[in-house]
């Protein structure tokens, strides 16, 4: 939609109608910087607590394994603990009875271990540790195990209770076992050897092996000492390390402190892994599980999260960066058509605004779309007035041409282009002439869009036409009154004429005629002086109607319309020198042609014109024995230069002025014939063709007479 | 070739009295100058030409053989009566000889365009004058034919 546009003072400048590119890049930065931050921020908060979380859950899990693997343990132990308390009892009854009966012991040990797959062997030893009793023994072969830890433990200190061993290779049956042993007194109270079951350390293993803490997690069961009773997965250097003490601070610190439950971080292990531990006391005995899970596991999900994580942020990144590059190029784009437009608009504005004529456009309702501020300068109104008040524009009309804009407005209805001048009165009262043209608009879709137009103040255009007009009327009258005038001269100058011919010739004949008479018929009256007398009277007769003749011909000459063509002038000044030779055929004439150029000229004038420059050569030549008559010529630039030379009396420069006038001699008359129009009529001739002539002499040696013509005339000849 | 004694062989229209003297002087010396009228001006010509005014018991019927008409003439000029006579059936066939002073190109263009049968410029030397009207008398008067009527 068009908006109206009053001045160039009101519009925003080019450059603050776009963002500097320098802001918009720090802006963009900005923007893609805290973007990128924040989503760092989330990302590494929800990391750092999930890693937290993972810790806990990892920590929690390994505590409800080592719980359930406690208990579990605590259960077989339980279990173990009742059967070798039923033994106790058995064997303490059997001696109370009267003595051990060895059968029945060994069924009711073998009965017992039958019920106990956790264990592989149920026996008794005597007070000095000697196997006794239980499947697989041999009394007579008397093993020995008095050394043993479950055997001298009981012992040593009577009233014990249960004691759980050390890991041993167990002697008689060769397998790694963990013993649990009771004491039993005899009927006197005294000591009187132990009750032992081989805990499998594989049963074990298996135990802490069903728990699954990962690859590269550990179980482990030791006693209060540290020592490793159980271990899972097994190593291969199981032998070395089952049974010892095995150095682990955190959980000695742990166990000193009396604690039942307890977790730490360790990598003094077994492998050297490092491993997050949860350790539980199996209930009622020194023995505590440890359950370890290995950090790079139970860290595996969340260092999967976190890696996948750091690569959804990484292309997060990357996607804010290619789009902020995107943005910026787009921007730019943009900012460069913003630009190209805003210039294009600028110049259009300006093309608009600093017209020099007051220029509008009307819209199809009458409504003015554009006032161009030259408005002011012509009518004193700004463009706001006329915007306001669309009808100002035809108020300010002058009432005597409010009839002009009416025939301009039917003009218009039919036309596309229209003009027409019309008077304004300004706001100031000046009237000035307004020069109005106007085309119709018409936008890309054929729409019509009102009407452009440019008004111009023609009043000096309009004050100088009518000072032309009122001027040229002025001269036309001057020009009409010098023609009659001229006229009036030439009909003068025409009767004039007439009359000499007629007038003047009549009685000059009339006296030559009757002086003849009187000659013919009264001769016999007269005496000689008188004849003579007579006879100048007949001569100055006749030589003043030759006068007369010569004066009419000299006047016709400026009155004869020209005739141009070509003339052959070497031809022609030949054909005279004929003639003129013949005239005088006692003379010795001699011509010298020197290629005169051809001329464009009417060829009768030119011929006269000749006849008399070359008859005066003839004429003056007279006294000299050989005359010799030169005539030559030369184009020299747009002029033809012709001249007559002769070898005659010449005449002297102070009289050269003289020359060309009518009937002006400048020799006595009588010396040499001639009336005095013969230069009059070469200057007139010459004159005619616009050309010019003047004369060089010097007394008895010559005369050059010269001319010239313009050349551009002879140039068409050439081609005749 | 017969002739009456009253017919009118040269009718001479001419206003001075000396260029008229000259010319039949001239005209005498060829012996041509039986029946000559001499008259002063273009509408006394026209008269007797005519037989109106002065003229009107003239006969018509008997017209001169030649006309020498001078141009420069009082009340009507010559290349009026030249226009009338040529424009007129019963005189065109009177031969018309202009005798004048003028040299100037209009005259002579005008009259032959009217029909003049032979223009003639008087010379100033009366030799010259006597030879010339004396061989267009001769040739008019002695060896030109008119058609009979």
């Amino acid at each position: 939609m068009v908006t109206p546009t009053i001045s160039a003072k009101g519009r925003p400048r080019l450059a603050d109608r776009a963002i500097s590119s320098a802001a918009f890049v720090k802006w963009m930065q900005a923007g893609f910087a805290l973007i990128n931050l924040l989503v760092f921020g989330v990302v590494a908060a929800s990391l750092y607590e999930s890693h937290a979380e993972s810790q806990q859950r990892a920590e929690l899990t390994a505590q409800n394994l080592s719980d359930l693997l406690a208990q579990g343990i605590a259960g077989d132990i339980d279990r173990i603990d009742l059967a070798l308390l039923s033994a106790v009892d058995e064997v303490q009854r059997q001696l109370a009875a009267g003595g051990i009966d060895g059968p029945a012991l060994n069924a009711f040990l073998a009965r017992q271990q039958g019920r106990l797959p956790e264990i592989f062997s149920l026996r008794t030893t005597d007070a000095d540790g000697i196997i006794t009793h239980g499947t697989g023994v041999n009394p007579t072969a008397r093993h020995g195990n008095a050394d043993r830890e479950h055997f001298v433990r009981q012992r040593d200190n009577p009233g014990t209770g249960l004691v759980i061993a050390s890991p041993a290779l167990t002697r008689l049956d060769q397998r790694w076992a963990v013993p649990l042993s009771r004491a039993f007194d005899l009927p006197d109270g005294s000591f009187g050897g132990v009750v032992y079951a081989n805990l499998s350390l594989d049963h074990l293993a298996n135990t802490l092996a069903a728990i699954d803490v990962g690859r590269r997690g550990s179980t482990t069961l030791r006693d209060k000492d540290l020592r490793i009773f159980a271990l899972s997965p097994v190593p291969a250097n199981i032998d070395q390390v089952a049974g010892r003490k095995l150095a682990m601070p955190e959980l000695e610190a742990l166990i000193q402190a009396g604690r039942d439950a307890g977790s730490y971080i360790s990598a003094h292990t077994v492998d050297g892994v490092e491993r997050k531990f949860a350790v539980r006391r199996v209930a009622g005995f020194p023995l505590y599980v440890v359950v370890g899970r290995s950090t790079d596991e139970y860290m595996a999900q969340w260092r999967n999260q976190a890696t996948n994580t750091a690569a959804m942020v990484a292309l997060f990144f990357l996607t804010t960066l290619i789009s902020s590059w995107l943005i910026y190029r787009n921007w730019k784009h943009h900012q460069a058509a913003t630009l190209e437009l805003a210039r294009e608009e600028e110049k259009f504005h300006t093309v608009a605004d600093y017209t020099y004529d007051w220029e509008y456009w009307e819209g199809p309702g009458g409504e003015i779309l554009f006032m161009s501020p030259s408005c002011e300068r012509v009518t004193g109104y700004s463009p706001a007035e006329f915007l306001a008040q669309p009808d100002l524009l035809y108020r300010i009309i002058h009432p005597d041409d409010a009839h002009l804009m009416a025939g301009h407005r039917s003009d218009i209805a039919a036309q596309d282009e229209a003009g027409v001048d019309f008077r304004i009165v300004r706001r100031d009262g000046e009237v000035r002439w307004i020069g109005h043209g106007c085309r119709a608009v018409f936008g890309c879709d054929g729409k019509f869009m009102g009407r452009r137009a440019n008004n111009r103040d023609i009043t000096e255009r309009v004050q100088a036409e009518a000072t032309v007009r009122q001027l040229n009327a002025e001269l036309e009258q001057r020009v009409a009154r010098r023609t009659a005038e001229l006229e009036a001269a030439n009909k003068e100058l025409e009767d004039f004429s007439y009359s000499i011919s007629h007038d003047l010739r009549t009685p000059l004949r009339a006296i030559a005629g009757f002086a003849r008479i009187l000659v013919d018929e009264h001769a016999a009256t007269l005496d000689s002086e008188g004849l003579r007398l007579l006879d100048v009277v007949q001569v100055n007769t006749v030589r003043m109607g030759r006068l007369i003749d010569e004066l009419l011909e000299f006047l016709r000459l400026g009155r004869r319309p020209m005739n141009f063509g070509p003339v052959d002038v070497a031809q022609l000044v030949l054909e005279i020198f004929r003639e003129l030779r013949a005239s005088v055929p006692d003379r010795e004439l001699q011509l010298v042609l020197k290629n005169p150029p051809p001329l464009w000229g009417d060829r009768t004038m030119i011929r006269r014109l000749l006849t008399n420059l070359l008859s005066n050569a003839v004429k003056f030549t007279q006294p000299r024995p050989q005359a010799v008559i030169e005539v030559g010529g030369k184009i020299e630039g747009d002029q033809v230069l012709y001249y007559v030379k002769d070898n005659g009396v010449g005449f002297d420069m102070q009289y050269v002025d003289k020359l060309f006038q009518v009937f002006e001699r400048v020799h006595p008359v009588g010396q040499f014939e001639g009336s005095g129009t013969g230069l009059a009529m070469v200057r007139r001739i010459v004159g005619r063709h616009g050309g010019r002539v003047w004369a060089e002499g010097r007394g008895d040696v010559g005369a050059t007479i010269s001319f010239t013509l313009p050349a551009r005339e002879v140039a068409n000849d050439s081609t005749q | 070739m017969t002739q009456r004694n009253d017919e009118v062989e040269i009718l001479l229209v001419e206003d001075t009295a000396a260029d008229a003297e000259l010319t039949i002087r001239a005209l005498k010396k060829s012996c041509l100058v039986n029946n000559l009228v001499w008259v002063k001006d273009g509408a006394e010509a026209l008269d007797f030409l005519f037989a109106t005014g002065a003229y009107a018991e003239r006969d018509t019927a008997q017209q001169p053989r030649v006309v020498l008409l001078d141009l420069r003439l009082p009340r009507i000029s010559g290349v009026e009566v030249l226009r009338r006579l040529k424009n007129d059936e019963r005189t065109r066939t009177i031969p018309v000889v202009v005798l004048t002073s003028s040299k100037e190109d209009v005259d002579i263009e005008e009259c032959y365009r009217l029909g003049v049968n032979s223009y003639i410029t008087k010379p100033v030397a009366f030799d010259e004058f006597v030879k010339v009207v004396g061989e267009l008398g001769l040739y008019w008067l002695l060896l030109n034919k008119i058609p009979n009527e």
